[in-house]
């Protein structure tokens, strides 16, 4: 732990030994269970924001924002599958919001591709392929990124898409099969 | 023939199945291989789901804040949110203060006559009302609206879940 956060430790640690103990902070849930749920959430989570904003410290950002969202969530989630796929869609919404924020601005992607060539330069075909790769994704919109990765990245079924993308369960089918076919073309 | 199913196609869990597993298609049986090369729609789920498997294998390794760090960051944003939702009602009360006297110069005002012929030794000038053309109406009835919604968007703002 860095100095830094030793400190913020201390602070939440006075905090709570204070009068504010009245201040309503009411959490999801209670610090070990968000360990275990972290840890088994937070990588998955992470290469998806990563994926559809295309940029790895938005990734950092939206990732704290994503649990510190769910946390004081007051939607009751009663099974880890359900609190997974609100995590997944507030992390959808966060991206969506973003990419609105974002709009005229240069496609980020590309960035991303270039970070991948400083970093893996040693395997140039793969990494050539993998720029290609990157390039034609961040040609989608990030629903239809979010789309695809859902479905071929994590295996999620059309129920779970559904839930998180914010769609109709029989509009997924339409909406992949388009996502798909764009992607499709873009590489051909 | 190459047929496309626009409704997806039966075999296409079979197609992901092994894509997922990195064994399309070198795995695939005789019969799903010749399936796929007369169904467009299969074609182009195999050639995606590899596409976006390449996407996802990301060899660069993914750095994540230990738990505790966020939980520590959100208690601390939590506590900071609370505080702030907490100190609105005094910040409200303020408000009602403020357009209540606001209010009661522009209600009062006007008849502070008899008010101020309650003080003996006090003489002002006798108050008239005030000349319609000069627009000073006007500037009451501003008074009287600002207040009045300084009055309601306060009590509402105050009163707001979030």
């Amino acid at each position: 732990m860095t100095i830094r956060e030793t400190i913020l430790r201390e602070r939440v640690l006075d905090a709570s030994a204070d009068a504010s103990a009245e201040l309503d902070v009411a959490l999801q849930m209670g610090e070990d269970a968000f360990r275990g749920f972290y840890e088994r959430t937070s990588r998955m989570l992470w290469a998806y924001l990563a994926r559809l904003t295309g940029d790895r410290q938005a990734a950092d950002d939206l990732l704290q924002e994503c649990y510190y969202r769910l946390l004081r969530s007051k939607v009751p989630l009663e099974s880890e599958s359900h609190r997974r796929h609100y995590l997944f869609r507030i992390a959808t919404n966060l991206v969506h919001d973003r990419h609105r924020q974002h709009k005229g601005r240069p496609v980020e992607v590309g960035g991303d591709a270039a970070d991948v060539v400083a970093n893996v330069s040693d395997h140039a075909e793969g990494t050539a392929r993998r720029v290609e790769v990157t390039q034609a994704l961040g040609r989608l919109k990030p629903k239809e990124r979010a789309l695809l990765w859902l479905a071929y990245a994590q295996g999620a079924s059309h129920e779970e898409i559904a839930g998180v993308v914010g769609v109709r369960r029989s509009s997924v089918k339409v909406l992949l099969s388009r996502a798909r076919r764009k992607l499709a073309e873009v590489l051909s | 023939m190459t047929t496309r199913h626009d409704d997806g196609c039966v075999h296409e869990r079979d197609v992901l199945d092994l894509v997922a597993v990195g064994q399309w298609p070198g795995r695939a049986d005789a019969a799903l291989t010749s399936h796929v090369a007369g169904c467009a729609t299969c074609r182009e789920v195999a050639a995606v789901a590899v596409v976006v498997l390449e996407w996802a294998d990301d060899p660069r390794p993914v750095t994540v804040p230990d738990a505790s760090v966020v939980w520590y960051r959100a208690q601390v944003r939590a506590r900071e949110e609370a505080a702030r939702r907490a100190s609105r009602p005094v910040l409200a009360a303020q408000l009602v203060a403020l357009a209540t006297v606001i209010l009661a110069l522009t209600t009062i005002g006007p008849s502070a006559q008899w008010y101020l012929a309650l003080v003996p030794d006090l003489t002002l000038p006798t108050w008239s009302w005030p000349d319609t053309s000069s627009g000073a109406w006007l500037g009451w009835g501003v008074l009287a609206v600002v207040s009045t919604v300084l009055l309601v968007g306060s009590l509402a703002w105050a009163l707001a879940d979030e």
